[in-house]
This record gives structure tokens, C-alpha cells and sequence, in this order.
């Protein structure tokens, strides 16, 4: 027994002084490492638009916005600025980011995706370049842990041929690379891309209307309708611009349209065509007629039907459609983000409890009651003597069958770091059937701060208000 | 009684390691990443200088430790400290030659498979003082690095019909130098793997020739040597017959 004990102690040992080596050696050159990936990562990034390769970096080291908006400025030796890379987040979890690059006079020159991929070989992140006219500028490898020889003939043979290309419409390599596995995660990536792209297209047409725009919000999905959804549009500082109606007409029999109506505070702007395969003469004549209304309120605008056009009823109706929802939004913006068909609210009722305050019932048109919205609150700081959080305060709609429909952050006393960490927990809460189970909640944000576990105590004494207002609705 | 066999001096057992036993062209050992890595002058000689720094500093703990292992774990043991020393190697060189980690990738963490490194820890280092341990380490990968190179300087070359420098390896400078214009030639067959194998074929049948001929030599010198034995004996026995009949008369 005693050799076997001895033999243990010593591998042990043995094991313990390794680990404590790699840590040490790890501590002193993770830093280094992350640094040396981010300016290889810039640099190529600078290197795919053409532009000169800067001395030096200004990074955000933090991000920015709601979009993780992060900026990157390149300057040469004598500190003068050679272009910047804006990074924003990508609400598809199979890309990375997205970032636009600008050159030293501000000109948008073009877009990359970044894909990270883990295939059999190991990890490989790509980038994939495209310019303002959905044409692929680049696609390269930034960072990868396949084969090296396998990397190599892909860079050297294959990722060439991707120049010049349509991203919307690749033509892939078909035979037999050599390194089909490594070639499959650069072919994901350009599809990725391509779906993305697809996607920022709304952005493109966005553009017709505010140039300055750079980036919107999704502030309403219709999901019904030819009203597809509302969006708020930004421009490169982030100032709010106007909202825009994505407006789509597709009934048999005639031909599909996309159209972008601009409304800002209820007052008609403009209406643009989506989509550059629809702007046919006769379209775009059609729609000229409709700028006559531009400047004037929305609720004052009568839409005489035009019989000269196959379009005129189309797009009289989507115009229609656009303004009464616009003056809906405005009105009804609120009890929509708690329970999507509410029309009214009833009485606020306030409860004698410590972290429940108060309650609303919300009703649909044919006055049935869809549940009510809660305002909870709780000050983290008495959780433990040795933190100081402060007041948390939420709103939560839970409707009859207890179903959360909507959980905001009303109030919040925590580092920007613990904002976000909170604006993630609470989005768990959405289409969830009750509190969660302890071991449920997020276990980085609760051991980042307290307030994971205080979001969690307050949803559960709304929960057990909830249940006593359903057996009296009863 | 047998008299014992002396030990050769700490310069013979440095450079043992790069012609007589050299790991690549005499012992075979290492051929993976001799084979792999070797596209290039610099990413050869790259591997060539991690794997001094692993076999080095694995030698010299193996030996500090050799009388604490007992010998059912003696191989699980040395694979840690080996592991170890990789690990090492591999973060530092991600740290500050990020080029020759993205070239090498794989192939540094698989130094840990190279049996030239446990092959050296359990045959010279497990039974031998620290001092020799790390002369024989060095030595080894001294003749390891180099064989790496000449393969790469040797692929390089005639795949590109230069050698770049800095590219790789962070040097202050970056350039190449030749520069001949082999592109009518298009041997690019030389920086994949079966230029590879052509280029180490080519070397072994080179130090395998060095080889013969120097045993041929000494074999001739020994014919020699006991050719003139046999004369000298001759010689000897003729005078003393001749004395002899003289010393009669």
C-alpha cells in the first residue's frame, strides 16, 4: 500500500509543479498574445480594403452600444489617420461580428463578416469582404489551428477565386481540394456572410432615405401584415435619425414590391423602393406621385387610389398601412411591448409587499383580459454586508397562464459590465413559464454580482402575487 | 578483468548529436516534423530552436529526477515534464514569434510526440548526471535543428530559388538573399510533402555515402595497418632467421 501511496505522491507532485509552471508562463504572456491576435486581426482588416498598414491602433476596448458598436483607428508614423473599422455585433450567433470600414475621409468602402468555425481540424476564423455592391473584395483566413500545409494550398489554390465574386451568388469550388474540411468552414463562412448581407440589404435602402444612416434598430416586428416591421435608424454617432416602415406588397398576381416608408413624428418623409431588382421605371414614376405628400401629418393625408399604374392600388394600400401604424405606434407602442394585441390598460393596483410594488391589467380590443404587467423591486445591497449593489427595479407581463411575455429593466444601480450581464439574464426570462430553478440561474453573472440572484427573488414573489390575481380573476 | 569503458568528454558528447548519431540522417528519429515543417529555412530552424529549448530543459529535470522515480511510472513522468516543457514553448512562442506559431501550428504542441526527446530522457538523461544530460540534449538538438534546416534551406531553395529571412523568426531585418529566377523550372513539388520526401531522401542517401566511404576508409586503413603488421612481423622473423644463420656459420 505504502510504495502505491508513494508512487501517487510523486506523479502528485510532479503534476503540480507543471501546472504551476504553465500557469505562471501563462499569466505572463496571455496578454501578449491577446495583444499580438488583435493587431494581426486589425491589421488584416486595414489590409483587405487597401489601405496603407497603420503604426498604431486606437481601440475601444469596451463596446459602445446596444450594437457592441467598437471602433478601431489607424494612424501612420506621423499620427495621421489612414481609415477606421467600425465592429458591431451580429444578431446571428454563427457570425462573429461585423465590421465597416471607412477610409481617412470617411468614405464607407465596405463590410467584412467575421466567421469562427471549429471543424475537425481544429479552430479557423474568417474573414469574408465585400464592398457597397455585394462584390467580394477578400475572403482570408485570420486565424486557424488546421493543418498547416492543408491552410496553406487553400490560401495559395483557392481563396483567390473568391474576388470579384457576387457575395449573393458564390460559385464554390467543387472537386476535391485536398483540405475539404478546411474549404467546408470557408464555404460556411461565405454562405454565412451572404445570409447576413442579405440582411444589412434593409440597410441599404435605409440609406436612400437618410445617406447618413449607419446602422437601425429593430423597434417593431408586425409578424402580421405587409407591415413586416418598424425600425429605428441611427446614424455613424449613434443619434436617432427617424423611423422607417419596411413595407411589402406580394399578393398573386402582382409583381412583389418592397418599399421603405420614412414617418418622423407622424409626418411623412419619403418612399423609396427596397429593392433594386423592383425600381422599374414604371414603379418609380408611380411612387414620385406619392412625394407630393411629403411634410404633411400622417392622419392628415388622404391617399386618393391612382388607376394609372398596376402599382398605384399597392402602393396606396402599403401607404395606408404604414400611417395607420404609425399612429398606433405612437400611441400604442408601450402596451404592445408588454402584451403584443393589448388595446387598454386598466387601474394600477399598488401591493403591500416587499418586492412586488404594483400591478396593471392589460386588455385586447374585445376587452378580454391578456394579464397583467408588474413593477418589482429589490436593493442588492442588503443581500450581503459587503456589497453595494443598489435598487433593481423590473417590469414583467405575465399573462393568465403564466407565461412571461415581456421582463425590462426599469432601474439599475450596478457597473456598465453587470448592465449588460443583467439586460442578458432578464431576456432568459421572455416565453419562460415561472421564476427559475436556482442551480438555472446564470451562474457567471450571479458569482459576477448579486443581482442575478435578487432579478430571480423578485419574478418569484411577482409569480406568487400572480397566482392569488388568477384565482380571483377566476 | 574487463577494464571499464571511459567515459568521452562533454565536447564529444555535444557533438555526437550533430553528424556522427545526428537524430535525423543517422537515427531516423524526428522525421514527422522533418517532413512537415520543413518548407522553409527559417520555419525548419524555427522547430529546429524550440526543440533545443524542450530537449534541453527536459534532459536536465529527467536527470535531476531520476533517482525519485520509481520505474513503474518512469514514462508517464518524463511525458509530463516533456508536456510541460511545451506548453511553455508553445505560449512563449505565440507570445513573441506569432509568425512561426501561425507556420508551425500543430507541429509545436506534437513536439511532444517526438521520440527523439523521450528516446533521449529515457536512454542518456535517465542515467546520467545533469551536466552530461544537458550537453547530450543540446548537442541533439543542435544536430536536430540543423538537419531541419539544411532540408528547408534545401526545399526553399529550390522551390523558390531563394531564402527569405525574417519572415518567420522575429529578426530586426526582413529580406531574402540569392534570389536565382527558378520559376521556368517550376518546382514548386518542393514545399509539399513530397518535395519533402525527395529532399530527405536525397540528404540520407548523402550522409548514408559520407557514411560508407568513411567506413570504407577506415576499413582500408585497418587492412593497411595489418598489412604492415604482417610485413613488420616478416620482416622481423626474417632477420632473426637470418641472424640466427648468421650466429651458426
Amino acid at each position: 500500500m505504502l510504495p502505491k501511496l508513494k508512487i501517487a505522491l510523486i506523479l502528485f507532485v510532479i503534476g503540480a509543479v507543471s501546472g504551476a509552471g504553465i500557469v505562471g508562463v501563462n499569466s505572463f504572456t496571455e496578454d501578449i498574445i491577446e495583444a499580438n491576435r488583435l493587431r494581426e486581426e486589425h491589421e488584416a482588416y486595414f489590409d483587405i480594403f487597401g489601405l496603407d498598414m497603420p503604426e498604431e491602433f486606437d481601440v475601444d476596448e469596451e463596446p459602445q452600444d446596444v450594437y457592441c458598436r467598437r471602433e478601431v483607428k489607424g494612424y501612420d508614423a506621423d499620427r495621421e489617420t489612414i481609415g477606421e473599422i467600425v465592429f458591431f455585433c451580429v444578431a446571428d450567433e454563427d457570425v462573429y461580428e461585423r465590421a465597416v470600414a471607412y477610409d481617412k475621409d470617411g468614405n464607407r468602402l465596405g463590410q467584412v463578416f467575421r466567421v469562427d468555425d471549429v471543424n475537425n481540424h481544429g479552430e479557423i476564423s474568417t474573414l469574408v469582404a465585400f464592398d457597397g455592391n455585394f462584390e467580394i473584395l477578400d475572403v482570408r483566413i485570420v486565424h486557424t489551428t488546421n493543418t498547416p500545409n492543408y491552410v496553406q494550398r487553400i490560401e495559395d489554390d483557392y481563396l483567390g477565386d473568391f474576388a470579384g465574386q457576387d457575395i449573393r451568388d458564390v460559385d464554390f469550388y467543387d472537386g476535391s481540394t485536398g483540405a475539404t474540411i478546411t474549404y467546408n468552414s470557408i464555404r460556411q463562412a461565405v454562405n454565412l456572410t451572404a445570409a447576413n448581407a442579405e440582411a444589412d440589404r434593409a440597410l441599404d435602402a435605409y440609406r436612400k432615405v437618410y445617406p447618413e444612416a449607419d446602422n437601425y434598430e429593430r423597434a417593431f416586428d408586425y409578424t402580421l401584415g405587409c407591415i413586416r416591421y418598424r425600425d429605428a435608424v441611427y446614424d455613424i454617432e449613434g443619434n436617432l435619425l427617424g423611423h422607417v416602415y419596411m413595407a411589402q406588397y406580394d399578393d398573386e398576381g402582382h409583381d412583389p414590391i418592397d418599399l421603405v416608408v420614412a414617418v418622423e413624428d407622424e409626418t411623412f418623409k419619403d418612399v423609396v423602393v427596397a429593392r433594386e431588382d423592383q425600381a422599374s421605371e414604371t414603379l418609380m414614376d408611380a411612387l414620385d406621385k406619392y412625394r407630393d405628400y411629403t411634410g404633411e401629418h400622417v392622419g392628415d393625408i388622404d391617399i386618393a387610389a391612382y388607376d394609372d399604374t398596376v402599382y398605384d392600388s399597392s402602393i396606396t394600400h402599403l401607404l395606408e398601412q404604414s400611417f395607420v401604424r404609425c399612429v398606433e405606434d405612437d400611441e400604442q407602442r408601450e402596451l404592445r411591448e408588454f402584451f403584443r394585441w393589448a388595446t387598454r390598460t386598466g387601474e394600477v393596483e399598488t401591493i403591500d409587499n416587499d418586492y412586488v410594488e404594483s400591478y396593471q391589467p392589460y386588455y385586447d380590443e374585445d376587452d378580454e383580459l391578456l394579464g397583467h404587467v408588474y413593477i418589482g423591486e429589490m436593493d442588492t445591497s442588503d443581500l450581503t454586508d459587503d456589497y453595494s449593489g443598489g435598487l433593481l427595479r423590473i417590469k414583467v407581463s405575465i399573462d393568465l397562464d403564466g407565461l412571461i411575455h415581456n421582463a425590462v429593466i426599469e432601474e439599475i444601480n450596478e457597473s456598465n459590465f453587470a448592465n449588460d450581464l443583467l439586460e442578458e439574464e432578464i431576456a432568459r426570462y421572455r416565453g419562460m413559464e415561472g421564476p427559475m430553478e436556482e442551480e438555472d440561474v446564470s451562474d457567471a453573472f450571479s458569482s459576477a454580482t448579486y443581482s442575478g440572484d435578487a432579478l430571480n427573488t423578485i419574478i418569484e414573489a411577482i409569480y406568487a402575487h400572480n397566482g392569488e390575481n388568477i384565482e380571483e380573476g377566476e | 578483468m574487463a577494464k571499464p569503458k571511459k567515459d568521452p568528454g562533454l565536447l564529444a558528447v555535444f557533438t555526437k548529436g550533430i553528424i556522427k548519431e545526428n537524430p535525423v540522417f543517422v537515427a531516423l528519429l524526428g522525421l514527422c516534423p522533418a517532413l512537415a515543417v520543413t518548407s522553409s529555412l527559417e520555419t525548419g530552424l524555427g522547430m529546429g530552436v524550440l526543440v533545443v529549448f524542450v530537449l534541453t530543459l527536459s534532459n536536465i529535470v529527467v536527470s535531476l529526477i531520476r533517482r525519485l522515480i520509481p520505474e513503474e511510472i518512469m514514462i508517464p513522468s518524463y511525458i509530463i515534464v516533456i508536456a510541460t516543457f511545451v506548453t511553455i514553448v508553445e505560449m512563449l512562442t505565440e507570445a513573441f514569434a506569432p509568425a512561426l506559431f501561425d507556420s508551425l501550428g500543430i507541429f509545436i504542441p506534437l513536439i511532444v510526440a517526438n521520440c527523439l526527446i523521450m528516446s533521449r530522457a529515457v536512454a542518456y538523461a535517465s542515467e546520467n548526471n545533469v551536466g552530461r544530460s544537458a550537453i547530450d540534449g543540446l548537442g541533439m538538438a543542435v544536430g536536430f535543428g540543423l538537419a531541419l534546416g539544411l532540408i528547408g534551406l534545401t526545399r526553399e531553395f529550390l522551390a523558390t530559388g531563394a531564402i527569405a529571412y525574417g519572415v518567420f523568426i522575429p529578426l530586426p531585418v526582413e529580406g531574402a538573399i540569392l534570389g536565382f529566377d527558378i520559376a521556368p523550372l517550376n518546382m514548386e513539388v518542393f514545399v509539399g510533402p513530397a518535395g519533402g520526401f525527395i529532399v530527405i531522401g536525397v540528404w540520407l542517401a548523402v550522409f548514408n555515402a559520407i557514411g560508407l566511404y568513411k567506413s570504407r576508409k577506415r576499413k582500408e586503413a585497418w587492412d593497411r595497418w595489418v598489412e604492415k603488421k604482417k610485413r613488420e612481423k616478416a620482416e622481423k622473423k626474417k632477420q632473426k632467421a637470418m641472424e640466427s644463420a648468421g650466429g651458426s656459420a
